[in-house]
């Protein structure tokens, strides 16, 4: 047929009218699959593939005995499928409440048009057992509880915060946030295993290939912390606070021979009943509707009544290791020590101790004014005179530098100035002499120049405890893993090194023996033992210079003085009255009868008997920190 | 007959010493056959339907309790059908059509009414009619009931050009009543085809402009007034503008036809590899499904097929122009307005330049009533094709582009 003209050029138009939209829309499909290729290509694997997260078992952190310090809570998932649920008003008045959520909530749960809906996500077991009472009584058709589920997120600590500060948290995306908890977070969180499966709604696809990695549960620890000497111990140091109107306080109490941390406090005053900051919050219930992030709710689990009174609360690191002080007197070990070893001094030697001594720019004097004494090296420490230790130290060498050298060297023996093999997080080496000065022979013996946390105070002082030999700390005793923790790996022994001779471990326990006995630290003596250690009361640095009536006051020592058991050390921060000896020893001596009594220490036979350690889990039988005494 | 054939030869010989220049103007000159054309044109689009169906309704096969392959078997026993009922309409004399023109007509319209009595609303919009594999979808037959009554229509009265009223109106009363029917379902987008149809083929049939821009002009305003009548037309209409971000409704199908277009790339992740064939790309199989082809296919896939329907619309407006009587030429230009309009949509859809109106992609999409009468109506383009082809190559030809002066023959 023909056609004219017109209709063949309308059929043209036609024609390029749908021409052009072809090429439009070979632009736009450029566009997308050339040009924003990449990001769609992601968007379609994330959007099918289904991570599915199964979570390992965090593990547990025990004490020497085998006792929960710290572990996950175990938590049930309760679900409901709305399409066999007939009556979803009547199951959700009997579920809302035991999962604490509002009935109508719950009810809306029941009936959404899906075929699964997480009613509840972290359900503590006392609830879930009052769930799955009602599911066997059939009372609850189409609702259903997932035992068995663990929440690495929720760490129960059933002691309440006892030890808080050395256990750490963890945080509510399962990463352990200081103390032992971030130390050793890979340890004790495992791996996560993953199940990827493309999915279809909630639906696996089958035949879809899937990746699964099973989860490894986390490694367990087994500290050598006693939990009843620490419970023992934070109360002590607790009450102390407000007897001696201190802001904060430490405490530790170590085995000598093997480093072992028994029990280590660390607490601090907070201003009026204000609930602590660093303690475990209790929040409010975090259930779920819906399985949401499961990352994303409190704890539901109380803890365990907090032991400590009112006002006072764990710090929120172990500030035995994480927190330097100059720390005074107790520094005085160090010159003792070194004199002693060089045979410069004995403890008999006799010395003319000044009033005050101009050195450089400072002025040094005694606690108390006296006029020029004469004492023995062994009454310089006992009444912890700070000129004559002053006059013990200038005999360490020829010159003035010399002299100091040779204190900052024993100072390094002990174990002064570098990083425990704790490796604790957020611990601190401490800062030792950076330069010298007129002064520094002054300051340097007395405890003034060198800035140390108080765990390597203790540690020195262990030195003499254990017969002369350096034993770094120690505080995981072993590993705990398998099924049931049953499979316990100990850890290995803490590194030793000899620094003092027999013979002069021997004057030296004597002399500090005479601190308590003569001295200043009589308040840290206990009936029927010999304590031997050494006060410390020291000035607190502020500013150009100290601050004025602001103090630290210390005791460290160990018991009994013979044959040696313990070592243990106690600071306070701004005590009332300011001396070590009057605050810090009391206290001192309450933590180490504690521990001689618990481990039944003889008071008078020469052998003492062996630390036992009965861990739960029972396999464990790591050596008896104390056999016999040198 | 043989002239015809004779002429081919020898213009191909003219052009000796370039095959390509005479391969070239073979596919774009007067002399390639267009039946034979179309016809591998629907079949490889059947094909490519077939296997796309296949490939990503499985999933949608299982999540329905059935078989993995049932949709892609009922895809099958459907194109079956239209293939019987095609090759039928291929021996068929086309001016059966045109008698039968008002039975069809009013048979489609009372289907309609039917619906709007009897179906159930599937997803939300009564469409179908009848039971089990006997279901229908008249608003399907509705555009062929259009196209064989505008081309009657505008074939009994073509000398009636000055009275374009005459022309125009009964066309605008059958798309009225067909398209509030229609709409009714609610079913916006076969409205919309229907009457670009009907438009197209006055256009091209040679009512006059004027009178037919205005009238198209009430239905535009018409179109415009019902859609910002509803709050939930207006979104639904509106949401291929901003589809970021969205995660249900329209504008989420069109976000995720774009993820699962963008993830197929250049060269495709391969059948069955494919993941918008999953729920998460709702009506992967059937408005969906060119996003499925730039998935599994990539853009080199997707091109082809827009190829493909450009090819099949280039040879429907040949055959329109090579048909033997005015009645077979409109019917060509209505039938192949339909099938592109319909690809044109639904491939706009997919790739986000239009509106979410759920157009089957013709002989690729699944949907059994589409198919059948798509299939059908090729047929029928098929032998008015056949016709022309034997017309023009009797020597009667109507050349696409007239040459102008004769090629200078190169030695």
């Amino acid at each position: 047929m023909k056609f004219p003209s017109a209709t063949r050029r309308r059929i043209r138009v036609i024609q390029l009218f749908m021409a052009a939209i072809f090429v439009v829309f070979m632009g736009r499909l450029f566009g997308i699959q050339e040009l924003s290729y990449s990001a769609y290509a992601s968007d379609s694997v994330t959007q099918v593939e289904s991570p599915t997260v199964l979570p390992a078992q965090r593990g547990g952190i025990y004490d020497r005995n085998g006792e929960v310090l710290a572990q996950p809570v175990s938590l049930a998932i309760v679900e409901d499928d709305p399409k066999q649920i007939k009556d979803p008003a009547r199951e959700a008045a009997l579920v809302a409440p035991i999962l604490h959520m509002p009935t109508g909530v719950v009810e809306r749960d029941m009936t959404l048009n899906k075929t699964y809906v997480r009613l509840g996500l972290r359900v503590p077991n006392s609830a879930a057992a009052r769930i799955s009472a009602l599911v066997s009584q059939g009372k609850l058709p189409g609702v259903y509880l997932q035992t068995g589920g663990i929440d690495n997120n929720q760490i129960v600590m059933p002691n309440g915060t006892l030890g808080l500060p050395l256990l750490g948290t963890v945080s509510t995306s399962g990463q352990g946030q200081g103390g032992l908890e971030e130390q050793f977070q890979t340890l004790l969180a495992g791996r996560n295993g993953l199940s990827v499966a493309e999915k279809n709604g909630n639906v696996q696809i089958p035949g879809t290939p899937v990746t699964y990695r099973a989860a490894v549960n986390g490694t367990g620890i087994e500290t050598t912390i006693d939990s009843s000497l620490q419970s023992e111990t934070e109360a002590a140091l607790a009450a102390g606070l407000p007897r001696f109107h201190a802001t904060s306080g430490e405490a530790e109490i170590m085995d000598c021979r093997t480093g072992d941390i028994l029990a280590a406090a660390s607490l601090t005053v907070t201003s009026g009943s204000q609930t602590p900051k660093t303690s475990v919050t209790p929040s409010s219930p975090g259930y779920l509707a819906n399985g949401l992030s499961p990352l994303s709710s409190g704890s539901i689990n109380q803890p365990a009544t907090n032991p400590l009174p009112a006002g006072v609360a764990e710090t929120a690191s172990n500030w035995l290791v994480t927190q330097d002080y100059e720390p005074g007197s107790v520094f005085k070990l160090v010159p003792f020590s070194a004199a002693l070893g060089a045979h410069v001094v004995t403890p008999q030697t006799m010395m003319s101790v000044p009033s005050s001594l101009q050195l450089g720019t400072a002025r040094f004097a005694d606690a108390e004014s006296h006029g020029t004494e004469v004492m023995t090296a062994s009454q310089i420490l006992a009444q912890s005179s700070n000129l004559g230790t002053i006059e013990v130290a200038q005999r360490l060498g020829q010159t003035a530098p010399q002299a100091v050298l040779s204190v900052e060297q024993q100072a390094a023996k002990l174990g002064f100035g570098r990083d425990t093999d704790l490796r604790f997080p957020g611990e601190t080496p401490g800062q030792l002499l950076g330069s010298f000065n007129d002064s520094s022979i002054g300051s340097l013996p007395i405890g003034q120049v060198d800035s140390v946390p108080a765990q390597q105070v203790l540690d020195a002082y262990n030195t003499v405890c254990n017969g002369g030999v350096f034993v770094e700390p120690r505080i995981v005793r072993g590993f705990v893993s398998g099924s049931d923790n049953r499979k316990i790996t100990a850890a290995p022994a803490a590194r030793h090194h000899r620094v003092f001779a027999p013979w002069l471990n021997q004057e030296l326990t004597q002399m500090l023996a005479n601190v308590v006995s003569t001295g200043t630290g009589a308040e840290a003596g206990i009936n029927g033992y010999t304590v031997a250690g050494k006060t410390g009361t020291a000035q607190i640095p502020g500013g150009s210079g100290y601050v004025p009536g602001a103090y630290y006051g210390t005791f460290v020592g160990f018991a009994p003085a013979q044959h040696p058991v313990f070592s243990a050390i106690v600071v306070y921060n701004h005590p009332t009255p300011i001396y070590g000896g009057a605050t810090a020893a009391p206290v001192f001596s309450q933590i180490m009868a504690n521990a001689l009594r618990e481990y039944n220490i003889p008071t008078t036979t020469t052998v003492a008997p062996s630390v036992t350690s009965t861990s739960a889990q029972g396999t464990v039988a790591v050596p008896s920190a104390v056999v016999e005494s040198n | 007959m043989s002239g015809g054939r004779t002429i081919v030869g020898r213009r191909a010989s003219t052009a000796e010493g370039s095959a390509n220049g005479a391969g070239l103007r073979k596919l774009t000159g007067t002399t390639m056959p267009t039946a034979p054309a179309i016809s591998v044109l629907t079949g490889i689009l059947c094909t490519v339907g077939l296997v796309m169906v296949g490939s990503s309704s499985t999933l949608v096969s299982v999540s329905q309790g059935g078989a993995v392959w049932s949709i892609f078997e009922k895809q099958v026993l459907w194109m079956l059908l239209g293939a019987v009922l095609a090759l039928i309409a291929v021996r068929v004399n086309y001016h059966l059509w045109q008698r039968l023109s008002r039975l069809i007509l009013l048979v489609t319209l009372g289907l309609l009414v039917m619906v709007l009595m009897t179906a159930p609303s599937v997803d939300g919009a009564g469409r179908w009619i009848g039971v089990g594999m006997l279901k229908i979808q008249p608003s399907e037959l509705m555009k062929f009931a259009l196209v064989v009554f505008v081309a009657d229509l505008l074939t009994r009265r073509a000398d009636r050009s000055d009275e374009p009223r005459m022309q125009i109106g009964p066309v605008v009363l059958v798309l009225g009543l067909a398209g509030l029917l229609v709409m009714a379902q609610p079913d916006m987008g076969t409205t919309m085809v229907l009457v670009f149809i009907a438009f197209a083929v006055m256009f091209m049939a040679g009512v006059k402009t004027v009178p037919l821009a205005k009238t198209a002009g009430v239905f535009f305003l018409l179109a415009v007034g019902f859609t910002f009548s509803s709050h939930y037309r207006k979104e639904r209409f509106f949401s291929f503008l901003h589809q970021s971000g969205v995660t249900s409704g329209a504008g989420y199908q069109v976000s995720q036809s774009k993820v699962y277009l963008g993830s197929g790339h250049t060269f495709g992740v391969g059948l069955l590899g494919g993941q918008g064939g999953y729920t998460i790309l709702p009506n992967a199989h059937t408005d969906f499904i060119f996003s499925i082809i730039g998935e599994e296919l990539g853009l080199v896939g997707a091109l082809a097929v827009m190829g493909l329907f450009f090819a099949l619309a280039l040879f429907g407006y040949r055959a329109a122009l090579r048909a033997p009587d005015r009645f077979g030429s409109l019917m060509a230009m209505g039938i192949t307005t339909w099938i592109i309009t319909q690809a044109v949509i639904n491939i706009g859809t997919d790739i986000g330049v239009m509106p979410v109106t759920g157009i089957p992609l013709p002989f690729i999409s699944y949907g059994g009533t589409s198919l059948v009468v798509n299939l059908m109506a090729m047929g029928i383009l098929v032998n008015i094709a056949m016709k022309g082809d034997a017309v023009a190559a009797s020597g009667q030809v109507t050349p696409l582009r007239p040459s102008k002066r004769p090629r200078p023959v190169t030695v």
